[in-house]
């Protein structure tokens, strides 16, 4: 709704520059834009509800639904991966950190953590296409239609600049609940049973430390979300993010509308998945016990 | 964390004279440095806006950074980069602080409807991705030209008032959250207590004994945001979305750059280190006054 009340007049937009005024009119009523706002709303509720999102002002008029077809799974393997690598990647390091507490790798782990918090994406993006892609010469800058490679190595730049800041938030946080974890009793007792190392951290420390973790993850998915359409955009891969920027330019506000809902809708998903996951990992969640 | 505590009696923290005193001045230095920058730096060579010379001069004497794609001269367009970035960050930051400050002190101060009304209003912010609202928002209200000259159009079509708009729509509710809670713990010390039994109305006691308490943790947190305010305002402006040509912007320059990276990348490279210094900068500051108020805090 907020899109009707702020997108500026699509007719005139529609009609072009030398259209008169009756022609104005007529294109307004052909897309029902002269009818209240409301009316509208409800309108576009209702066919939403039956899967029908409109279809582009523009081009070849696609609907929204085709074209998030297209272009959602690339916004889905993007985040996905980046996610998922920045679970691999967080966690070990932040468990490293944590067993190595106020020595060197943990100062180094924590320092560069740092840096990538800092570091915007778009600076990154640039830098490391410029080392890899330009003087090294070893991925591709941007994405080719039709590919001339496999479709992993357009995603490997990508996937871990996007997933550079989840990843260091993530080794943070990973890092301060397994030195709380490991203040607690339960620790103790199994050192002093003589659990080996590699047990104590992987079956009793992780296993607890990992809950906070596993929250984050969902609420860092919305981050990365935001981040996929400046990834998108920089490396030209078809994806929601990149579409819905295109749309914002030429005020194509189905497309907007529906990218929007798509993604939002992502989000909720992901969050759902982490609420279900919570309980299944940790049984005092379960209990209601925190 | 190590406990290295004062001796019993000693009650302020001598300062550490160091190595780690390099991490507050020099980023203080940068930022004033960067002031400076914004406020006179923008007519060096030419103007920002200047005669349309030759393009990709290396630089020299009169073009300190060399001209851009179009011949103007890169270092004055950095600098009023700087300008927008700081102008519509602390701009966003005062709008931010004003509406979230002032609804967290009337939650904490109003009566059950208020308080209920105003907090969830913000819960219901809290659960959408932030980022994902702000580029929403600021693509919906994306400049278009409007036959407005005056002062409110021209910052219409330069997308300065968009993007200060989407940025204080998605970040006041964090200034709202932390003003209630600190509020209601300030609410119940004993010093408030006092001065309400003696008839003080809650208007007083919210703006003299309860906004100066909660101050030093606003701007603090408020330091940090700034760097977060100037990366948002950036990103829009690379997506096209932001501040719009020929007003210069280090994100749009940033994707301007990206074209011809392969033959000039340092093109590239300056907006890129002015836009993460400074946001490393506002972090190693908002993180110093952070600290001092934790020690303080922790001395009482």
């Amino acid at each position: 709704m907020i899109q009707s009340l702020a997108s500026g007049d699509v007719a005139t937009l529609l009609a072009g520059e030398k259209a008169s005024s009756h022609q104005i009119e007529l294109i307004r009523q052909e897309y029902g834009l002269n009818r209240p706002l409301l009316v509208q709303y409800g309108h576009y509720l209702w066919n939403a509800l039956q899967g029908n999102l409109g279809h582009s002002y523009f081009g070849a008029q696609t609907s929204v639904v085709d074209i998030l077809k297209t272009t959602l799974p690339m916004t889905m393997t993007l985040a996905f991966s980046a996610i998922i690598l920045s679970a691999l990647v967080a966690i070990p390091l932040g468990t490293i950190a944590a067993i190595k507490e106020n020595k060197a790798t943990d100062y180094a782990v924590l320092t560069v953590s740092i840096l990538a918090v800092t570091i915007p994406t778009f600076v990154l993006a640039p830098l490391l296409v410029y080392i890899f892609a330009l003087r090294l010469d070893y991925l591709p800058q941007t994405w080719d239609n039709p590919l001339r490679g496999p479709f992993i190595y357009y995603l490997i730049l990508p996937v871990s600049i996007l997933a550079a800041r989840p990843t260091a938030t993530l080794v943070r946080l990973t890092r301060s609940s397994v030195l709380e974890t490991m203040r607690q009793e339960f620790v103790r007792l199994a050192i002093a049973k003589g659990v080996s190392p590699l047990n104590l951290y992987v079956k009793h420390v992780l296993r607890n430390a990992l809950l906070p973790v596993v929250t984050a993850l969902g609420t860092n998915f919305g981050y990365l979300l935001g981040g996929s359409f400046i990834i998108e955009t920089f490396f030209r891969l078809p994806g929601v993010g990149s579409r819905t920027i295109e749309a914002m330019l030429s005020r194509d506000t189905p497309v907007i509308q529906g990218c929007i809902i798509a993604t939002g809708a992502l989000f909720v998903l992901v969050n759902l998945l982490v609420d279900i996951a919570v309980p299944i990992l940790d049984p005092r969640v379960r209990g209601g016990a925190l | 964390m190590t406990k290295t505590s004062n001796p019993p009696g000693i009650g302020w923290t001598k300062r550490r004279y160091g190595f780690s005193e390099i991490f507050i001045w020099i980023p203080r230095a940068y930022l004033v440095l960067l002031v400076l920058i914004a406020i006179f730096g923008t007519s060096v060579g030419g103007g920002w806006n200047g005669n349309i010379g030759k393009p990709y001069v290396s630089s020299s004497s009169s073009h300190w950074l060399g001209t851009d794609a179009l011949g103007r001269d890169e270092f004055a367009r950095l600098a009023y980069g700087a300008r927008i970035s700081l102008g519509i960050g602390l701009s966003s930051l005062a709008i931010c602080v004003i509406i979230g400050v002032g609804l967290g002190l009337a939650a904490a101060f109003g009566g059950k409807w208020v308080r209920g009304i105003i907090m969830r209003f913000t819960d219901v912010m809290f659960s959408f991705p932030d980022v994902l609202l702000a580029i929403l928002l600021a693509g919906i209200l994306m400049a278009h030209s409007s036959s407005d000259t005056g002062l409110l159009g021209q910052l219409m079509d330069s997308g300065i008032l968009p993007v200060v708009v989407a940025i204080s729509v998605t970040s006041w509710p964090s200034y709202c959250r932390l003003t209630y809670t600190q509020s209601l713990a300030i609410k119940e010390l004993d010093f408030v207590e006092a001065s309400r039994a003696m008839g003080a109305k809650r208007s007083y006691l919210a703006f003299r004994h309860v906004l100066p308490q909660i101050a030093p943790m606003i701007v603090a947190v408020g330091m940090v945001d700034l760097g977060g305010f100037i990366l948002a305002e950036s990103a829009f402006s690379f997506l096209g979305i932001g501040i719009m040509p020929p007003v210069p912007s280090w994100g749009s320059m940033i994707n301007t750059a990206r074209d011809a990276m392969s033959s000039y990348p340092l093109w590239l490279l300056w907006p890129c280190l002015f836009l993460s210094v400074t946001i490393i900068a506002l972090n190693f500051v908002g993180d110093d006054i952070r600290n001092r108020l934790d020690k303080r805090s922790s001395q009482k």
